[in-house]
């Protein structure tokens, strides 16, 4: 899998959404499924997935799948 | 004799367990952790308990392993036996402290309320059926008892670490039970939170943001857990951008407290001399220094203005826990951490957060030994 | 027309009623505004107009609990007479409210002119159920020694039906009750005391009929009654089982805050709002005015208080109103009923396992 295939596996399952709508424009708060709840969830999620550790800012920043991405490569994840 | 004694997850026989050589982030007890925050976070639990699991996230644990890692100065041991009275209302945290307790190695009993909530009781059943695959509770254990019995007494004599949570009045009646002069303690008693906030017009494209991270802080827990913020001191800010604020602050709180909680805050603080300047889903009252500190209010926040650091320190009671701030540089927070009692600094929303170190203290420091060798 | 000794109990229709109570609790609201420190305090922060409210929902009204937080009086501490505290468990934090002299004289007057006009005139023989000993402590007055204290001037030859740990006092309530089988008496007590301790007793060791001619006032919430799922009516039914077919049954809502102008139950089962008092209904989320039939936190307007700003208190009870001056029983004025508490909103802070 690449890594795009994993991140938007994690956000599908975290999200309980259809790996469709994971795109780059998707944003926190914009879907009922992803909301505070569940965003603790997808962290979670994307660091075992790989392998980091984010700190409260990125995890607050993390307001759309496009940053998602960005802060995975502060952690020297390719996309 | 000590009876009506409930156990609501680990092992009955605490008093008999004997001294075992687990050491701070054993492997299993990282595992069993790890295991319990995906758990919860895959399971159909609540915000409350999805928290809990979350901050157990193994990223976290290995996190602080890391920063607690052995050198060659000194050695991490565990405290050996660990008491927690933990208080009812707020569920969650018996669950973090036991599990910092847990983390370093130690033997725990944590006493809960007798009632249990939902939570708890799905906590504790999520515990019970993770101990009987891996036996991960076998030196731990969540009771209850009558305040009357005397196993707080029994407790106290077994520990050597006890750890108080609860309200000023519960923590006083607790200290009458003697603790052996070999153990130590730790409390955490009542404790009043505010917010310092210092906004500037190029503040306003985030104003959505931090509002309804401060929105968050006051509406958890209907505004009564000690990290709420209960009183906002304006720091040299303008006060049509602090209208601004509240009004994208009560955009999220919709139904978040009731009318009458409201009503009986607000009368209350404009009696004592407030002047209420918002009324909405939430109350604000403006006073010159903070009022009402010694009522649990419900729906209201009270305000005053500052133009130095200083101003706002002399006006901070001793309790003072959290501050939850924007705006303010290091240099602020230096000033404000000498001149008041606080004990932590947070961001907007993240007031309630638990971390390890809390209300100053670092728990994963207190719940072990720093051995240099 | 401002003697409030010249009009009526309930003889009053809405306009002439609303110019003379809007009168009297302006007067008030400027009084307690000049003497309360608090009261003036918690007016001007919320923006309110001085005593000049120009109706009845516009007269400034003040959270029931905060009788409770505050020690809110207006009269000098020496002036104070008696300090009334609500009933409530010891775990509960009380009210406190404040009686000078006058107070306390008004109190007492309009009471006994309010129920003496379903009772008559004359003194009738007393029978309260309760026990003796409520009253003996001045400075800590609770409202049930209150309660029976107010209504003790509308009898005479008191007699205390129960012993004090609840049981009846048999050979009392029999020697009452031969004394007075043919003549109109008065019965007073806790609505959840007169059923528990006195009505149940009174059936289960046979004794009927035996005080047909009384009346019994009776108050204090049906909370306890609705959990063994009896209801006015049922309540009703047995009083007259017990103690005759004729027996006149009058249920009455009334509060520590403001004693003496309480609210009693008419023969068309209504509470009536007396010439000297008034209740409005407002919405539990926004606070405004609820008009007939829509459910709402009861509001009570009384032109008693002079001593402490209670003339205008909104409760945490929820009632509905169900007119004006059209009551079958022929009384003017607003009727009501009360459907209960406000829940208590669960309070989840740091507090403790104790």
């Amino acid at each position: 899998m690449t890594n795009n295939e994993r991140l938007v596996t994690a956000f599908a399952s975290s999200l309980n959404i259809d790996a469709s709508q994971v795109v780059d424009e998707l944003e926190y708060n914009t879907i009922p499924q992803w909301d505070s709840v569940a965003h603790m969830v997808l962290v979670a999620a994307l660091e075992k997935e790989f392998d980091v550790m984010l700190d409260m800012d990125d995890i607050i920043e993390m307001s759309s799948v496009k940053i998602a991405k960005e802060i995975l490569a502060k952690h020297d994840v390719a996309f | 004799m000590s009876s009506n004694i409930r156990i609501w997850a680990g092992n009955a026989d605490f008093l008999h367990w004997t001294r075992t050589t687990v050491a701070a982030f054993a492997s299993e007890r990282i595992a069993f952790l790890a295991i319990l925050s995906q758990k919860l976070l895959a399971g159909d639990y609540s915000a409350a308990l999805k928290a809990l699991g979350f901050w157990l996230r193994e990223a976290q644990l290995r996190q602080w392993q890391q920063e607690y890692a052995n050198d060659d100065r000194t050695i991490l041991a565990p405290v050996g036996r660990v008491f927690i009275v933990s208080p009812s209302n707020v569920e969650g945290l018996f669950a973090y402290s036991w599990a910092l307790s847990y983390l370093m190695g130690n033997q725990t009993v944590v006493r809960v309320s007798e009632q249990l909530t939902d939570d708890q009781q799905a906590l504790f059943a999520l515990l019970e059926s993770l101990d009987k695959q891996t036996a991960g509770l076998s030196e731990q254990a969540f009771i209850s008892y009558d305040k009357r019995s005397d196993w707080t007494q029994t407790l106290s004599q077994w520990c050597q670490l006890r750890m108080l949570w609860g309200s000023d009045q519960s923590i006083e009646s607790i200290r009458q039970i003697v603790l052996p002069a070999q153990a130590q303690e730790w409390v955490f008693p009542d404790r009043y939170s505010v917010s310092v906030l210092h906004l500037t017009d190029a503040d306003i494209p985030r104003l959505s943001k931090l509002s309804e991270g401060f929105a968050r802080d006051v509406s958890t827990y209907q505004q009564q857990a000690c990290a709420s913020p209960k009183w906002v001191f304006w720091y040299q800010t303008d006060k049509a951008l602090q209208q601004r604020f509240w009004q994208a602050v009560n955009v999220h709180l919709d139904n978040a407290f009731p009318k009458n909680e409201r009503l009986v805050a607000s009368q209350y603080l404009c009696a004592l001399g407030g002047k209420q300047v918002f009324y909405d889903n939430i109350c604000i009252v403006e006073a010159p220094r903070i009022l009402g500190i010694e009522q649990s209010l419900i729906g209201i926040v009270g305000q005053s203005q500052i133009n130095a650091m200083k101003a706002i320190a002399d006006e901070l009671p001793d309790n003072l826990q959290s501050m939850s701030v924007y705006g303010l540089n290091k240099e602020n927070k230096i000033e404000l951490a000498c001149l008041s009692s606080v004990r932590q600094f947070s961001q907007l929303g993240q007031a309630l957060n638990f971390d390890k170190v809390w209300d100053g203290i670092d728990l994963a420091s207190v719940f072990s030994k720093k051995i240099s060798h | 027309m401002s003697d409030w000794k010249s009009i009526e109990v309930f003889g009053l229709a809405k306009a002439e009623k609303q110019a003379w109570l809007l009168g009297q609790l302006n007067r008030l609201t400027r009084h307690h505004q000049a003497h309360c420190q608090p009261y003036a305090n918690l007016l001007a922060g919320q923006g309110q107009q001085e005593g000049a409210a120009e109706s009845l929902n516009a007269v400034p009204y003040v959270a029931a609990r905060l009788f409770k937080m505050l020690r809110l009086s207006s009269t000098l501490p020496d002036n104070v007479f008696k300090t009334l505290t609500s009933s409530g468990t010891t775990s509960q934090v009380k009210s406190q409210i404040f009686l000078d002299r006058d107070t306390a004289a008004l109190q007492s007057k309009v009471l006994v002119s309010l129920l003496s006009s379903f009772t008559g005139k004359a003194r009738r023989p007393m029978l309260i159920v309760d026990h003796d000993g409520l009253t003996g402590d001045k400075a800590g007055f609770s409202a049930r020694g209150a309660g029976v204290q107010g209504l003790s001037f509308l009898g005479r030859d008191h007699t205390y039906a129960l012993n004090s740990d609840m049981t009846p006092n048999w050979p009392v309530i029999d020697d009452f009750m031969a004394k007075y089988a043919n003549e109109p008496v008065l019965i007073f007590g806790f609505t959840f005391m007169v059923w528990q301790h006195f009505i149940q007793p009174l059936i289960a060791s046979g004794r009927s009929n035996q005080l047909p001619q009384a009346l019994l006032f009776h108050s204090g919430g049906w909370k306890k009654l609705q959990d063994q799922a009896v209801s006015n009516d049922t309540f009703k039914t047995t009083v007259r089982q017990a103690l005759g077919e004729q027996v006149a049954i009058h249920n009455f809502y009334g509060m520590v805050e403001q004693i003496g102008s309480v609210f009693v139950e008419c023969e068309q089962g209504h509470l009536h709002a007396p010439t000297y008092a008034d209740v409005l209904i407002r919405d539990q989320e926004t606070l405004a005015e609820q008009c007939e039939g829509e459910i709402g936190l009861i509001q009570v307007l009384s032109f008693i208080p002079t001593s402490y700003p209670g003339h205008s208190i909104l409760t945490e009870d929820l009632g509905r109103l169900l007119g004006e001056d059209n009551c079958l029983c022929g009384r003017k004025g607003r009727y009501f009923e009360v459907l209960g508490r406000l829940p208590k909103t669960e309070v989840r802070g740091c507090s403790d396992v104790f």
